[in-house]
């Protein structure tokens, strides 16, 4: 198994054309009441997103842009970004994570109570960006389950709340988190004297 | 490394006589990586006695990108947009600093005209005005004044729009480049920069009512986190923390570049070196900022806005030169 | 009396003649290059009788086909008479896995930092340095990053990993933890073997 051509693409499903949650199922499975509640749960907390401010780098300066006068992101419903992940159900990766935060990542990402969400905004976090080198995770989307991507170098306050409308959207459909790359890899983490976290 | 070593170098031992003579109740905390108030990753293990902090140890890395080493692997044209996203509060001054030392290098120093110049010395102010700014909004945050903030980077934006217009990004524009400028400033520039200089000493003032004589802000600020001028020099500070340590050093006097020797602005410096001294300074900072950006705007030469060798500056448009045409 | 970087020079070289190696003057810019045993009482000499009481930064270079391997250079800043000095100490014999460079911790406390940088990324120890650890790179990397011979998109990791670029005869691993489809899939096979779960309403390939 080996890259026979890297100009392939890697990826060939779409991530947006994924299975809806299924209402109206007529055979034992959720009915027209359950249906309701989860659509109503579901505006309430793609209404109410509330992030963990996890920024670290550029976009962290163009997401606080975001929470200030001009763009508001808390006419979105993300009135406070929550210092505490055990309060938070949003977490915004804005800026490039290196390895040596890679662990700190991964704890405040499992910190979070479910239901959770991931948006991994600017280039860096997305897949490396501009530092394709020994230093930055190429993407966070190796550590943790990132739902909606948002490209720039930093993104501008408005892609910043077109992903942020996006994740939304997301929600609200009933389009399900991605796959933990972690559970699936096997990989452990280690904190930062080399124990296992 | 073992748990032990790291125990030694971060924390004090429990019930250790203090100075006094008197038993010290010390807790040792972490304030991690992910905090709302490091702005970034900035880890420190604190220990600390009450409310005050007796020891800190910091423990960074957390933001190490290897820039250093992927600008060995680029040229130096792309090197600079490496640049942008070392002090990524202000590109434009990476930019600079970073534009200057190749020219130096190249050898064309002399080739960089006034108007070059002048535009480059306009920029990184008004870089400095915002980078301030941004300092000025999230230290009045994370002391509890969410209003500052929110006019801070209403401020900003404004500077930030000047940035748009004349490179089509808000930030990390690469705008300032080895050479001279990536593209000629735009004919309402001028328009635009007014706008923001019309009315920003106003806002400025605005901020110095709310907090210079705030007697909240006086005491979270006045007599806090001391840094001698031997101890400032001996650890290395720059910049504001320097100044307002009393030290009288700032590089734009004593080894002018890229014309600063023009223009006349003065230099704060504090007195005490606590906190609200190196506020102060940056306050002030950013008064005499606008006032080199005042002098600037009228003082504008004419002329190319970058270098004729096209080994240096590729061209738009326009045709090959002589040398290369066969 | 006004001193100049060019002045500073001239009397190193008259009071430690046998320290220098030899002085480069370039684009107005001084720089000494002295032996690694005299490097502490050079600089003692410049902190306290010549007023250099800055030190702007330690840094090094690789220079990988020269012996000595690698320079490391001190910036040196004096605030009372506004100028700076360069100093070289050129370090690293064949096959030396950790060149030593006696510490300026004592002449300039700023010095602290800076050298562990210096170690952490080129693996030049400093001796007499009261805590050499890591600073920028986890606490236990084993090895030293901005040296010319580390690869710059770092090692390969074993699949899934987080950093460094994988290089295009490995399999990335990227897309499976991206895609939805619980079985994942094996990346660049032929198009024959693609998952059950596409798009809902396509034709299966």
């Amino acid at each position: 198994m080996g890259v026979k051509n890297p100009w392939e693409p890697v990826q060939t499903v779409s991530n947006t054309q994924t299975p809806r949650r299924q209402l109206h199922v007529k055979n034992g499975a959720p009915g027209i009441l359950t249906t309701q509640v989860s659509k109503f749960l579901d505006w309430g907390r793609s209404s109410s997103l509330w992030p963990v401010s996890f920024g670290l780098a550029c976009c962290a300066i163009e997401m606080m842009s975001t929470s200030a006068d001009r763009w508001d992101i808390s006419r979105f419903g993300a009135e406070v970004f929550r210092a505490s992940p055990r309060q938070a159900d949003l977490m915004i990766i804005a800026g490039r994570c290196s390895i040596k935060m890679a662990p700190v990542l991964r704890q405040i990402y499992d910190q979070m109570p479910d239901p959770k969400w991931v948006i991994s905004m600017g280039a860096c976090a997305s897949c490396g960006g501009v530092f394709n080198n020994y230093a930055i995770v190429q993407g966070v989307d190796k550590i943790v389950p990132v739902d909606v991507f948002i490209p720039g170098c930093p993104p501008t306050p408005d892609m910043l709340l077109y992903g942020f409308n996006e994740l939304q959207r997301k929600i609200r459909e009933g389009i399900p988190n991605p796959p933990d790359p972690l559970k699936a890899s096997d990989m452990k983490l280690l904190g930062p004297i080399g124990e296992e976290l | 490394m073992q748990q032990q070593d790291i125990e030694n170098i971060y924390t004090i031992e429990d019930s250790q006589p203090g100075e006094d003579g008197q038993r010290n109740d010390t807790m040792t905390i972490n304030m991690g990586p992910q905090h709302p108030s490091t702005h970034g990753v900035l880890r420190l293990i604190l220990t600390i006695e009450g409310e005050t902090v007796v020891k800190s140890v910091p423990d960074i890395g957390f933001l190490h990108t290897g820039i250093e080493k992927t600008a060995e692997a680029k040229s130096y044209h792309q090197a600079l947009v490496l640049t942008d996203r070392m002090d990524y509060l202000a590109p434009l001054c990476n930019n600079l600093g970073y534009s200057l030392a190749v020219e130096k290098l190249l050898g064309i120093e002399d080739e960089i005209n006034d108007k070059i110049k002048y535009a480059r010395v306009l920029l990184a102010e008004l870089q400095r005005i915002a980078s301030h700014l941004v300092w000025l909004g999230t230290h009045a945050i994370d002391l509890g004044a969410m209003s500052v903030f929110l006019y801070c980077f209403r401020e900003r934006e404004m500077i930030l729009d000047v940035f748009e217009y004349i490179s089509g990004v808000r930030m990390m524009t690469s705008y300032i480049c080895p050479g001279g400028l990536q593209a000629e400033l735009p004919p309402g520039f001028d328009a635009k920069v007014r706008e923001f200089t019309s009315i920003f000493p106003d806002r400025l003032q605005e901020y110095h009512d709310l907090l210079t004589n705030n007697q909240l802000w006086l005491e979270r600020t006045k007599n806090v986190g001391f840094l001698s001028v031997e101890d400032a020099i001996a650890y290395g500070a720059t910049g504001p923390v320097l100044r307002g340590s009393g030290v009288v050093w700032d590089i734009r006097k004593a080894f002018p570049y890229s014309g600063y020797e023009k223009f006349d602005f003065d230099i704060p410096v504090g007195t005490n070196g606590d906190v609200y001294d190196r506020y102060l300074v940056r306050m002030l900072e950013m008064e005499q900022s606008l006032n080199i950006v005042n002098q600037a705007l009228e003082g504008m030469p004419t002329g190319a806005y970058r270098v004729n060798d096209p080994k240096i500056a590729r061209r738009r448009s326009g045709r090959l030169p002589e040398a290369w045409r066969r | 009396m006004a001193m100049t970087a060019t002045s500073t020079v001239e009397k190193v070289r008259q009071k430690f003649p046998q320290a220098i190696v030899e002085t480069v003057e370039y684009r107005d810019e001084q720089t000494i290059v002295l032996k690694p045993e005299e490097l502490v009482k050079v600089c003692s000499y410049l902190q306290k009788d010549l007023q250099y009481n800055f030190l702007s930064s330690v840094t090094a270079v690789d220079w990988p086909e020269r012996i000595p391997r690698f320079d490391v250079v001190y910036h040196l800043l004096s605030i009372p008479n506004q100028c700076v000095l360069r100093l070289k100490v050129r370090v690293g014999q064949r096959r030396e896995e950790h060149p030593a460079v006696p510490t300026v911790v004592g002449v300039w406390p700023s010095a602290n930092w800076y050298e562990r940088e210096v170690y952490d990324l080129f693996g030049i120890t400093f001796t007499g340095h009261p805590d050499l650890r890591r600073i920028l790179m986890p606490m236990d990397w084993t090895t030293y990053p901005l040296r010319k011979d580390y690869p710059l998109t770092g090692f390969d990791l074993p699949e899934p990993h987080w950093g460094g670029q994988v290089p295009y005869d490995t399999d990335p691993g990227v897309g499976n933890q991206t895609l939805r489809s619980p079985g994942g899939r094996e990346l660049n096979e032929s198009r024959s073997h693609i998952s059950q779960n596409q798009e809902p309403g396509t034709k299966k390939r």
